[in-house]
Parts: structure tokens; sequence; C-alpha cells
């Protein structure tokens, strides 16, 4: 199989490296159509991110021969010795390009196994190479298999589940808290960066009313203004607590602002409804002890993380389920890039029992002059889905026969019955 | 006919085997087709019980409700039926902690329908009694719901408490949801338990002949009074948002546990029923 993959990642390689290797996005149209020059045709796809650099190639030529032409390649578009980075390159032939491939996309070989970003940056790649007219037949299939095990694996896997990042996580427990945060009031104590960076992130997600405190009333003001919401003069904190939801604080004082009395206050006067605090601040703005509260779940930055890394690790479990499903993936190309072995003489079968029904149809039409060209194109129309028909059965048979089984002996059989030149 | 039946019920009771080995699968693995298949083989255990149900009503020409193995039939029907509306959409994984529950009820109903279904159900007097009957069991089966829903709050809260995130807490729904599920449940449990109450006191009352007198010394309405004033007390504690969150769950889960342990001592010492079908003990 002529499907290679070639590159280097951060499993390989140091930062340093990947960014001198990387290809910016606007200069892939150059790359890709030097690398075709290159290659006297064959195509390419390339994909370059922060974490990875990968040229994938489909080409008649030997594996190995391909692959010492992306070296090549790499090393002059780069214009860096190859003797620098191919310690750290990778390469990868026939099922196992197709298999790297399919894990990439399905984002089973990220630094952050699971993120979703990794199939858009391959889809891109795809699209790119599209548009320079530098994909065949084969890589066409190839990455649409990829991201259709992509979408597979994440719809019957929980690989994506939980975030990582917190903000993110932040979000999710609010939202694993309360059915809707439309209707959510989320107050602001502090004006720290992190607390600012959860803050846009619930707004993305369409919480429904913000609270501003901050101890300048001026500066709550402005990010009031700016962000739609109501600033809170600081010494109303205990008053306007009991409005609040979510609880986001990220202040710069030394000794927690907020004490267990402050919202067993703030409950009485909600009727016990559910609270969530977020600690970003260190040292903590929130007294520890609040957690022992009914109804008040508290999150400080060591709790944030502490979810980040069970997040991971949970989708860490999932990779052999994720593995399996890649597999299946990968078995299916295979046989299908098998399968292809049999289109020439497919194609020549078709042709020879095509030839034989324009002639007989010929003589049939010259034979019959008075049919109108209306009755002419139905009765070769007839004949085109006969023959078709005919064909339909042993040609699918044949492109299972020869992924399955030996495909020279059988394309041999075949060519020998259907009295075919060989090619 | 009594053989069909019980082969009816057994592949009933099987069915909800079936759902709950799935149900655990679902609760270990989180794999979305396994509940799936929880919710498919409930339906088929519902509906061959509900098939039971008819088989006997045909045979008997009466209601079948008053043999423990029609009651327990009927119970299982009305929790299925209450765990499929509960939950459903964005609660439907609670039907995991439901199954368990019905599958040992189903299994009770299975051990102890062979000497039951050989004989006749006694009639219920009138449709209305018969409807006084269905309404207690739906509401039983709303506090089932009310229960499983509780432990499924308590999972859901104690994760968030302990920052333990991932897991099976992934998919079940929000705690409000599960809280504003739980008090639903409550609601209408305890709306149709106070109307049952009612509606068999008035009868009661007209009907002298049937259970006696003093009708209202008998166990069950010694132990249905005070099953319907702590239902009360939570419904409106939780209506004032007095009591909310982990501690209404847990006083759900204990309450229902108390109840079901009365109820199960008060049949092993034989002081169960008054008789809708026959002369009352409670009558001199």
């Amino acid at each position: 199989m002529g499907v290679v993959a070639v590159g280097l990642s951060h499993h390989t390689s140091p930062l340093e490296l990947r960014e001198r290797l990387h290809f910016p996005p606007e200069t892939i149209p150059a790359a890709l159509r030097e690398l075709q020059n290159r290659l006297h045709g064959g195509a390419a796809v390339i994909l370059s991110t922060c974490n990875r650099v990968e040229i994938y190639a489909h080409h008649e030529k030997d594996a190995a021969a391909l692959c010492e032409d992306l070296r090549a390649f790499i090393a002059s578009w780069h214009r860096i010795p190859e003797s620098e980075f191919v310690p750290s390159l990778y390469e990868h032939k026939g099922p196992e390009a197709v298999s790297h491939l399919f894990r990439v996309t399905a984002s089973l070989d990220s630094l952050v196994v699971g993120e979703a970003q990794i199939l858009g940056q391959v889809h891109e790649a795809f699209m790119l190479a599209q548009d320079q007219q530098s994909v065949d037949k084969v890589l066409s299939a190839l990455f649409q298999r990829a991201f259709s095990v992509a979408k597979q694996v994440r719809t019957e896997t929980r690989i994506g589940a939980g975030k990582v990042s917190v903000a993110s996580i932040a979000v999710d427990l609010a939202v694993s808290i309360f059915i809707d945060l439309a209707d959510k009031t989320v107050m602001i104590v502090g004006s720290g960066k992190m607390g600012e960076s959860t803050l846009k992130s619930l707004l993305a997600r369409g919480v429904g009313r913000i609270l501003l405190v901050n101890r300048s009333h001026e500066k709550a003001l402005v990010l009031a203004e700016e962000l739609g919401g109501e600033a809170v003069p600081f010494e109303d904190l205990d008053e306007a607590l009991p409005r609040a939801d979510i609880v986001v604080t990220s202040t710069a004082a030394a000794v927690p602002l907020l004490h267990p009395g402050h919202f067993q206050r703030a409950l009485r006067k909600r009727g016990n409804a559910p609270m969530f605090v977020i600690d970003i601040a260190v040292p903590r703005n929130v007294d520890p002890a609040v957690n022992e509260l009914d109804n008040v779940y508290l999150y400080d930055v060591d709790a944030l993380k502490q979810a980040a890394s069970e997040n991971l690790e949970a989708r860490r479990e999932e990779i052999d389920q994720c593995l399996r499903l890649v597999d299946e993936g990968v078995a299916k190309f295979v046989q299908w890039m098998q399968s292809l072995i049999a289109e020439p003489a497919i194609l020549s079968i078709s042709e020879e029992l095509h030839g034989i029904r324009e002639r007989e149809l010929q003589k049939l039409l010259d034979a019959c002059p008075d049919l109108t060209g209306e009755q002419r194109e139905a009765v070769t129309q007839m004949t085109r889905r006969i023959v078709n028909a005919i064909l339909q059965r042993p040609m699918s048979q044949l492109k299972r026969e020869v992924a399955t089984d030996d495909p020279s002996f059988v394309l041999q059989l075949v060519r020998r019955i259907f009295g075919l030149k060989e090619s | 006919m009594t053989i069909l039946t019980l082969a009816v019920l057994f592949a009933g009771a099987l069915a909800y085997a079936g759902a709950t080995a799935a149900s655990a699968l679902y609760l270990s693995r989180k794999r979305e087709a396994a509940l799936l298949l929880t919710r498919r083989l409930a339906l088929l255990g519902a509906g061959l019980f509900l098939l039971v149900f008819l088989l006997r009503w045909a045979a008997w020409g009466c209601l079948p409700m008053t043999t423990p193995a029609d009651a327990l039939v009927v119970f299982v029907i009305l929790a299925t039926a209450v765990m499929f509306v509960s939950a459903r959409d964005t609660t439907r994984a609670v039907a995991s902690f439901y199954l368990p529950a019905i599958f040992v009820l189903a299994v009770l109903c299975a051990c102890v329908a062979p000497a039951a279904f050989g004989q006749a159900p006694k009639a219920l007097h009138g449709v209305f009694l018969a409807g006084h009957v269905i309404l207690a069991f739906l509401a039983y089966a709303f506090f089932l719901g009310a229960s499983v829903t509780s432990v499924a709050y308590l999972f859901q809260s104690r994760h968030l408490k302990k920052h333990h995130t991932v897991g099976l807490f992934q998919a079940l729904p929000p705690l409000e949801r599960l809280d504003r599920s739980l008090f639903l449940l409550i609601r209408h449990g305890y709306l149709m338990f106070a109307t049952t109450l009612l509606v068999g006191a008035v009868w009661a009352h007209f009907d002298r002949e049937l259970l006696g007198p003093r009708w209202y010394l008998a166990p069950k309405i010694l132990q249905a009074v005070p099953m319907v004033l702590f239902y009360a007390f939570v419904f409106h504690a939780r209506q004032c948002g007095l009591l909310r969150g982990r501690k209404l769950a847990f006083a759900v889960l204990i309450g229902f546990s108390i109840m079901l342990g009365i109820y199960l001592v008060r049949a092993l010492l034989g002081l169960s029923y008054y008789h809708f079908w026959e002369s009352s003990p409670w009558a001199s």
C-alpha cells in the first residue's frame, strides 16, 4: 500500500524543533505544490499544529522511497539538515499510517487525550489539500474514513467527557448542579484574570445575570458596563450573596473573605436553594469549612485541578475501547484499499461487455431503421442496464475476493475467464 | 391457564433480571447502549406483567389485586410506569437506580405467585373500591420513585462535595433536576395517598357493614396515618424551602425504609389486613 505518514509530534520532539518544522497555514498551498513537483504526482496532506507536523502521502512508488522523498522535502523546505530532525521523525507505512491518522484524528494521540480541536485541525488540513488538488481518491477516502472513525469514537465512548481546563471545569460543574444557567445569577468577587476567564466561560454558556463585587467600586462599575452586569459595593457583599447561585472569588485578600456564617444566612434567605462557589484565589478567599454546609458546593483551585486530572484519567481509561474502534476502521479501509487492486480488471471486463453490447445494439438499430429517436434511446438504456446488472454481483464479489484471498491468483483467473490482456 | 400465567410472569421477572443486569452494566461502564437495553427490557417486563394481570382478570372475572402476588404484579407495573415517566430525557440515567428495587419486587412476586395463582382473587366491592386500591398502589409507586431519586441525589451530592466528578456522576442529571424530580414525586405521591385515605375513610364511614365500626383501628390504617403525616410534613417543608437537598433526600429515604420495614413486620406477624371482601376482624 502506497500510503505513508511522516512527521513528528509532542511525543517524539521538543517544542523548539516543532517550531522550526512548523508549516504556517499560509505557506501550506505552496508547500503542497512543491511537494507534488518533487514527487511527480501523487497526493499529499500537510497537518501542522502546535503539537505535531505530519505529511500524509499516497503514491504509486514504494513506501520506503516515498518516505525518503518526504524527508528530503522537509529538509529542503525548512532548510534544516536531515540529521537534525530525523532522530525525532516517525515514519508509518501502509496500515500503520492509516492507524496513525485515525488515532490522531480521534484525539487518541493528543497531548490532552480526547480534546476536540484536533478533529477540526485535520479537517482544515484536508480541505486545504483538497483546494490545492493534492488529494487523490485514496487520500480522500482515507481522510473521510478518519473523520467517520473519530465521530464514532466520540459518540460511542466517553473519551471527550469531562473538561480539563479550570474555566471549562467550573462551567461543567455549574451545569451538573443547575438545570439551566439562563435563569441563574453569577457573582464575581474580585477582578483576577482567572476569575474573568471563568466568568467569560459562564457567559458563553448563557448565564443569566452578573453581579460584580470589587474593593474598588469604580473598577466594578467599568467591568459591569463592559459585561452588562450589576456592580455591587464591597460593603454590600453579605446582602447581595443570597441573590447569587454561582459565586466566583478571585481577590488578592490574604485571609478568607467569606465564611460559613455568610452562606448560612444566604441559604436561609434563598430557601436552601443550592449555591456553587468557585474560589480561584490563592490564598483562598472562602473558608474551606463552607463546603461542610448542605447545599453549598465549594471548589478551590486544588479541587478544580483534581477534577481536571480525574477527567483526564477517565479519558485514558476509555482508550482501549477507542483503539478497538480505530482497529475496526483500519481493517475496513485496508480491505477497501485491497479491493482497488481489482479495479483495472473490473474496468477491462466492463469495457469488454459494453463493447459487445454496443456492437449488438448497433446491429439491431441498423436492422430497425423505423425506430424513433426516443425508442432508440430507450433500447440503448435498457441494454446498458442489463449489462450493468449482470456485472454488479460478480464485480462486488471480485472486490471481496481480492481483499481477502491471494489477489494475483484471483485476478489471473478472472483475466483467463474473460480473455483479458495482462496489464 | 394458571401455568400459562405463571410462565408469562416468570418471563417478565426474567426480563426485569436482564434489565437490572443491563442497568448494573450501565452503572459500571456508563455505556448508553446498556441504558437503552435496560429501558427496553424493563418495558418488556412491564408488558409481560400487564399480560399476567389481564390473564388473571380474564380467568377469574374480577380485578386481580387482593392476593399478595396480584398486588405485587400491579405494583411492579405501576412502579415501572413511574420510572418511565420520571426518568426520561435528561433524567433517563436514573432508571438504572429504579431497576434493582423493581427487580426485587418482581422476584418476590414470582416466589409467591405459584401458591397464589391457583386461587381466585377476591372481588373488590365495586369500581369505587377498585379505584381506591389502584390509587393507593400508584401513591406507593411514587413513594418508591421518590426514594430511588433520593439515592441518585445523595450519590450526586456526595460526589460533588468530595470533588469526585467522573464516572457515573457525569451521566446523571444535574442536582437541581433531581431535586425537582424528587419534589414532584413526593407531591404526586402525597396528594394521591391523601386522596386515597380520604376516599377510603368516607367509604368506610358510610359502609360500616364491610369493615365494621372500628375500621380506623386496623393496623393498615394505623400505619397509613403516620405515613401520610410524614409525607405531608416532607412536602410542605420542601415547598417552603425548610427542607431541601441532602436533608430532604435522607428524610425521604429513611421515612420510606421505616415504613417498608413496618409493612414487612406487619406482614410477618399476620397483622396485615382488613378485608374488603369479607367480614373484618376489627368488626366487633
